[in-house]
């Protein structure tokens, strides 16, 4: 019971600091959808906020810790302050309702395979080899020695180099194990919930909420995905924040500026927690200027988008993944060594290019477990929304659009991004790095389906 | 509802306001909570890795082997697993549960590691095999791995230095492994822990 009482009390605590953002950038949130990316945002500010702490080598004590996510919260509440009533108003004040009975079976059963999932996350312990042989054995000891960088790190540490990861779980493992949680790794439920909450009512916002349900359900059942959300590692919140990401960036329109601060955030948080995703942010940026050129926007705030959604994440990768790395821990990480050497020869990205989509997604016989049947899910949904707009016009009385382009250019820029990471980077293999890092894929296609032709067919059509 | 025709470009928008205005009427309700479901159902189906349900009855036959085996979902196993685990919160049972051998060995090593040594001395860990007398389809029974050392210092708390170590691998103890059980013996200098190794290499070639 008092494990529940602290969860739910650091949540709102996270509620309270991302809500303090939006507020800042302006974005028109509102009910669930305002609480869910607020939530989200505010379990990455903690970890920036301990990380704070590790730059300027202030001790990791308790009340350091807990001092530093409270005076976020302050300067960011109080920054915004003389608006944030009136913002309140707007996110909040008449824009409840209790669910609609066509949509509790649906919400029932998520709620039921979140919680399957967060009892399992909190009873066992960190079980990957990549945590405990770094963020998690430095959380352990960082908790007991008050620094990151403790007496791990006289250890043996020739077989791992899991040690260099970034700060983000190692600081929220810090605030957990602080906070009375032995094995720390809530915060994963936390994020799981809140992004099964933003994907839901992303998707209602266009089609019908016993689709939307529906397909949350089937999101969630991509088996490797699900285990991702009872094992704490980097990819399955890199996903989350990347995907959210995409979302204000393909589905806000260019003169929304507030949306576009926040996307930048967002991939900024994605890239602090896995350094690569800088790669993805750059090819979906110029993808997206590339769609938006197409589309006889001005060249001039195409630039400026660009300019919002990227040099968040810039920044970041310089302090997460250069200052932190060579300046804050006892050992020095040579990345030169992790590069490809042989640049001219393209084998290697063409074969895994090829390997992810034969071997990984499309090839289950060997691998049942990996991802499920979403994939085809997806496949036979977009084929059918091509088939209605090609046929649309002429047979039914809906204009058919072709909004979800753009939703999957961004599926496509995550599938070629991790062939050519794993073409620049040897390291990242393709059963274990690649795997991973395909979890951000799925939200993506996902999210396609609220711009389906098919659904919204469904949506607007079907009346009783 | 908005009417909408060929004429007119529907947007994104006007769909999202159908979809945040569902038919309220309450036959209407009813229709489409039949409908959700019968779709979750329908996705539940698609998804046996999750949702699959074994009976007892099916377990007895697929015991006696008159049934061809059936995986039950993941939701079903864990929601069981809750049921026997919300009773045992003890946190050292917990993590023997979830690591399993290499837990327990680690825990072993260290516990008798302090009756030799008040210090904080390194201890040299043979491969994990060697515990087995060099089974390795025992070994392979038991997931009988020996922790790398970063994972074995989260463990115990216990620093240890394994056979294929190249840099600072000074130890001041070793395990001797053999199927019965185990025994930490001193080492007195490093021509010691080198032919301790050789011996280590002729039963088990890796580090595993």
């Amino acid at each position: 019971m008092g494990e529940l009482i602290t969860i739910l009390l650091l949540t709102m605590l996270q509620f309270a600091t991302g809500f303090a953002v939006l507020n800042l950038t302006n974005l028109k949130l509102q009910g669930f959808m305002a609480i869910a990316v607020s939530v989200l945002l505010g379990v990455a500010i903690n970890s920036l906020s301990i990380f704070i702490l590790i730059l300027f080598k202030i001790p990791l004590s308790s009340a350091a810790v807990f001092a530093s996510i409270l005076i976020t919260l302050l300067v960011l509440v109080g920054v915004g302050f003389k608006k944030i009533k009136a913002y309140i108003a707007h996110s909040f004040i008449g824009k409840w309702y209790l669910p609609k009975l066509y949509e509790i079976p649906a919400i029932a059963l998520l709620s039921f395979m979140i919680f399957v999932s967060a009892w399992r996350c909190f009873y066992f312990p960190p079980t990957p080899r990549d945590l405990t042989s770094g963020p998690e054995v430095i959380a352990e000891y960082a908790v007991k020695e008050k620094t990151i960088a403790n007496s791990v790190f006289t250890v043996n540490l020739e077989s791992t180099n899991n040690q260099f990861k970034s700060p983000y779980i190692t600081t929220l493992q810090v605030l957990y194990k602080y906070a009375g949680f032995p094995f720390g790794q809530v915060w994963l439920s936390v994020i799981f919930a809140f992004f099964i909450m933003f994907l839901y009512k992303a998707l209602a916002k266009y089609i019908h909420p016993v689709l939307a349900g529906m397909l949350c359900v089937w999101f969630i059942c991509i088996p490797e995905m699900y285990a991702y959300t009872i094992m704490a590692l980097f990819d399955y919140s890199n996903a989350v924040y990347f995907a959210v990401g995409v979302y204000f960036l393909l589905d806000y329109g260019i003169s929304n500026r507030s949306a576009q601060i926040i996307s930048g955030l967002f991939f900024a948080l994605a890239t602090y927690i896995r350094s690569e995703t800088l790669v993805l942010v750059a090819l979906l940026g110029l993808i997206h200027a590339i769609s938006l050129l197409v589309k006889k926007e001005k060249l001039q705030p195409i630039f400026i988008k660009l300019l919002f959604i990227g040099i968040p994440s810039l920044v970041i990768y310089f302090l997460a993944g250069s200052i932190y790395l060579n300046n804050y821990l006892p050992q020095k990480y040579d990345v030169s060594n992790l590069v490809n050497k042989d640049l001219s020869n393209l084998t290697p990205f063409t074969n895994r290019l090829s390997d992810i989509i034969n071997l990984q997604l499309f090839n289950d016989t060997k691998t049942p477990t990996l991802y499920g049947s979403f994939v085809w899910l997806f496949v036979v949904i977009a084929f059918i929304d091509i088939v209605l707009w090609i046929v649309g016009k002429k047979y039914t009385q809906l204009a058919m659009h072709l909004k979800g382009i753009d939703w999957i250019s961004a599926a496509a820029v995550v599938i070629v991004g991790l062939a050519l990471l794993g073409y620049l980077l040897p390291l990242m293999d393709l059963n274990n790095s690649t795997k991973r890092g395909l979890f951000k894929l799925f939200p993506i296609l996902l999210l396609y389906m609220m711009h389906s032709n098919m659904l919204q067919l469904i949506t607007k059509k079907i009346k009783f | 509802m908005a009417k909408s025709n060929t004429n007119t470009t529907t947007t994104n928008l006007a769909v999202e306001n159908e979809a945040k205005k569902p038919t309220e009427s309450m036959l209407g309700s009813v229709v489409w909570t039949i409908i959700a479901i019968i779709g979750l159902f329908i996705v539940a189906k698609a998804n046996p890795l999750f949702f699959q349900s074994v009976t007892d009855d099916e377990k007895e036959m697929m015991q006696a082997g008159q049934m061809a085996p059936k995986q039950e979902g993941r939701i079903p196993q864990y929601w069981q697993a809750y049921k026997e685990q919300k009773d045992e919160l003890d946190i050292d049972e917990r993590k023997k549960s979830r690591y399993g051998w290499p837990y327990y060995i680690a825990d072993q090593l260290t516990q008798e590691l302090k009756k030799k040594t008040t210090q904080k001395e390194v201890l040299l860990v043979p491969p994990g095999r060697m515990f087995f007398g060099g089974d390795s389809v025992k070994q392979a029974q038991y997931g009988g791995v020996v922790p790398e050392p970063s994972v074995f210092y989260y463990y115990t708390g216990t620093k240890i230095v394994q056979k294929d170590c190249k840099n600072n691998c000074a130890a001041q103890w070793y395990v001797n492994a053999t199927p019965q059980g185990f025994t930490i013996e001193k080492l007195n200098n490093k021509q010691q822990q080198d032919s301790v190794i050789n011996s280590w290499s002729s039963v088990v070639a890796d580090k595993y």
